[in-house]
């Protein structure tokens, strides 16, 4: 059997700068899941450069790149990997544990952060006791619990209904207004349309980037939808 | 991720999957009470013999005279009179290494306290008697000067003689007729214990001073020599002494009692505690026998740890996965997962010694053998039940901590 190699990614230039929220978009197969690992320092390209806040990150070593994705990235993931053995304040914890940050102070930022995605009455439950969208947000609260200089979000509504898809994304444009930088991986063009920018990826290739004309607000619709309150509680004080 | 935090996150990962956990860990918990119980039951064997070593008297030399021959027929040790009182003072003052010399003559006699009377042996000593055998006095004191010099009708008792004689009485003071003759019990020895060789209990003696026990009681055996002593008890100032002290002795008294070249030695010097010692060497060796056959189940207990921390690892993989997207660093991945294999471990080990001490009680009230629990073995048996987690741990966390992050976390 022959084996092939196949480029993932090829040659692609994409720049972030802060207070951004940019959406890949592009067909699966397209490369967007792999350049979300590479952003997230999960990955190493064969070639290429990644720099990051003005250092070079490709040459740091599997254990300097960990401590790096720990201060300064945040993961949203589709499928939330929450610890299903640690209540919602553990899991937002646990950055700071590997970040070493003292009892009180973790304390401290991972009830902060529970409260601004509107979970400080959740604080103690198990993961199977809440909701998907529960769940979300509290690895959205995971993510920026280490105020990290950019969010990854790898398909966050990819298993949530419509309504709770709507929250999600009304906190992320909250965080995105104070400031944070966002990064979404997505197949759907109407979560696109939430975002400041749009990177449509095709066969490893970044083909198109263009701003989004007539953004979305979530927070509008979900108002329309007669939804609840997603508060102005979830709004993380800078 | 301090030490405090990898534990409570060990005990949490520990307690989700708890019938797994216990079971895992009871091959340690086996493995350690095996051992524990196995030494306990050796050692048990090994302090027995230790003691009666130790009730004889350490480092302790018995010269005896030899045996008479009358033609081809000899007669047994102590036939011959051929020790003396002045032997002993001269073993004591030139031979090196000799911390005392006891002249010692005894013989049974018949004790008799106001109805109770008892027949015991009675011994013939002077105070080095008691400094040879390291006995010491319960109550009351040894003999003086001033006592052996006048063959006082002074005696010692041993506890149970004074038991046998003095059921509910003080015996200090107290009078007994040892073979007809009035002695004053002046003092009461320390219980020894049912222990010699021969199964004789060493507490069923009564001494008195050698003056008096030779011009009252037993009698000078030999007409002809007033100063024969039945034996003399030597005791080397160490163990390493005791082979020079011997030959050393012998050389003296075949010099004292004038031998020729060619002529046999008229006294024999044995070690009373030599036989024993082989005895204990056996012991010692069913020790480490018994603990090596136990530490096989110790081995397998271990095995099935690294087992069940494999699979834990592999089905832990995702979180594994998220943990190193969070910030964990290798070293954090590895010590969560082998502080869980060293918990796992001690928490068997703390079973398995509690259970293991379990065992050896019921074995010593099931089979009335001894038992002995040493701080050491438990000591040792807890850390090597640790050390095993470490070992046995250590191969499942390094693959753990080797994980790649996407692998890891796309891993279903």
């Amino acid at each position: 059997m022959a084996s092939t190699t196949v480029h993932a990614l090829r040659g692609i230039g994409l720049e972030l700068y802060p207070g951004d929220f940019v959406a890949v978009v592009g067909p699966s197969g397209s490369g967007k899941s792999t350049l979300m690992n590479l952003l997230g320092l999960l990955d190493r390209p064969t070639d290429g450069s990644y720099v990051l806040a003005g250092q070079d990150v490709l040459q740091l070593t599997a254990d300097r790149r960990a401590q790096v994705r720990n201060q300064r990235i945040g993961f949203v993931f589709q499928n939330f990997n929450l610890l299903a053995r640690s209540t919602a304040f553990e899991n937002v914890e646990l950055p700071l544990i590997y970040a070493g940050v003292s009892r009180r102070e973790r304390r401290r930022r991972a009830e902060f952060a529970l409260e601004s995605v509107g979970l400080a009455d959740r604080r103690d439950h198990w993961p199977s006791q809440l909701s998907g969208g529960e769940q979300q947000r509290v690895a959205i609260a995971r993510a920026l619990v280490n105020d990290p200089l950019l969010i990854l979000a790898d398909e966050p509504t990819g298993s949530l209904d419509s309504r709770t898809s709507l929250e999600i994304l009304a906190h992320l444009q909250a965080l995105n207004e104070t400031g944070r930088t966002i990064v979404i991986v997505t197949h759907d063009p109407t979560v696109a349309r939430h975002t400041k920018r749009v990177v449509m990826m095709s066969d490893g290739r970044a083909v198109s980037q263009e701003r989004v004309a007539n953004r979305l607000d979530a927070g509008t619709a979900l108002a329309g939808h007669g939804g609840a309150e997603v508060g102005s509680a979830l709004v993380p004080a800078a | 991720m301090n030490g405090l935090e990898c534990m409570r996150s060990a005990v949490r990962a520990l307690r989700a999957n708890l019938l797994r956990s216990v079971l895992t860990m009871l091959g340690i918990v086996i493995g350690v009470a095996a051992v524990i119980a196995m030494v306990a039951v050796g050692s048990g064997a090994q302090t027995q013999v230790d003691d009666q070593i130790r009730s004889l008297g350490a480092n302790l030399l018995l010269v005896q005279p030899g045996s008479l021959r009358e033609g081809a027929v000899r007669l047994g040790a102590g036939s011959r009179q051929s020790l003396t009182e002045n032997d002993a003072v001269a073993i004591a003052a030139e031979v090196p290494g000799v911390l005392t010399a006891a002249p010692t003559v005894a013989g049974n006699a018949h004790l008799v306290h106001g109805n109770l009377n008892w027949s015991s042996l009675v011994g013939g000593v002077t105070p080095d008697y008691l400094i040879a055998r390291d006995w010491s006095v319960a109550e009351g004191r040894v003999f003086s000067s001033e006592e052996m010099a006048a063959a006082a009708k002074v005696a010692l008792l041993g506890a149970t003689v004074a038991k046998e004689l003095f059921p509910d009485e003080q015996p200090l003071g107290q009078v007994v007729r040892i073979a007809n003759v009035p002695f004053t019990v002046i003092g009461v020895l320390v219980e020894k214990g049912q222990a010699s060789a021969s199964g004789r209990d060493q507490d069923d003696v009564a001494l008195i001073p050698l003056t008096s026990a030779k011009l009252r009681v037993l009698g000078a055996r030999s007409q002809v020599r007033r100063s024969a002593v039945d034996f003399i008890m030597v005791k080397a100032t160490s163990t390493s002494a005791m082979a020079p002290v011997q030959s050393q002795i012998s050389q003296l008294l075949r010099q004292r009692h004038r031998l020729t070249p060619d002529a046999d030695d008229d006294f024999q010097i044995r070690e009373p505690a030599a036989a024993m010692e082989a005895q204990a060497a056996a012991a010692r060796t069913l020790t480490l026998f018994l603990a090596a056959v136990a530490s096989v189940s110790l081995l397998v207990g271990g095995i099935s740890i690294m087992n069940i921390m494999l699979v834990s690892v592999t089905e832990r993989t995702r979180e594994i996965g998220l943990r190193q997207a969070v910030g964990a660093q290798r070293r954090d991945v590895r010590n969560q997962f082998l502080i869980e294999a060293v918990m796992l471990c001690l928490l068997g080990g703390v079973t398995g010694i509690a259970l293991g001490i379990g065992a050896a009680i019921a074995i010593a009230e099931l089979f009335g053998w001894p038992i002995f629990v040493s701080s050491a073995a438990i000591v040792t048996a807890f850390g090597f039940a640790g050390a095993v987690g470490m070992f046995f741990g250590f191969y499942p966390a390094h693959k753990a901590s080797r994980l790649d992050p996407i692998e890891a976390l796309r891993f279903e």
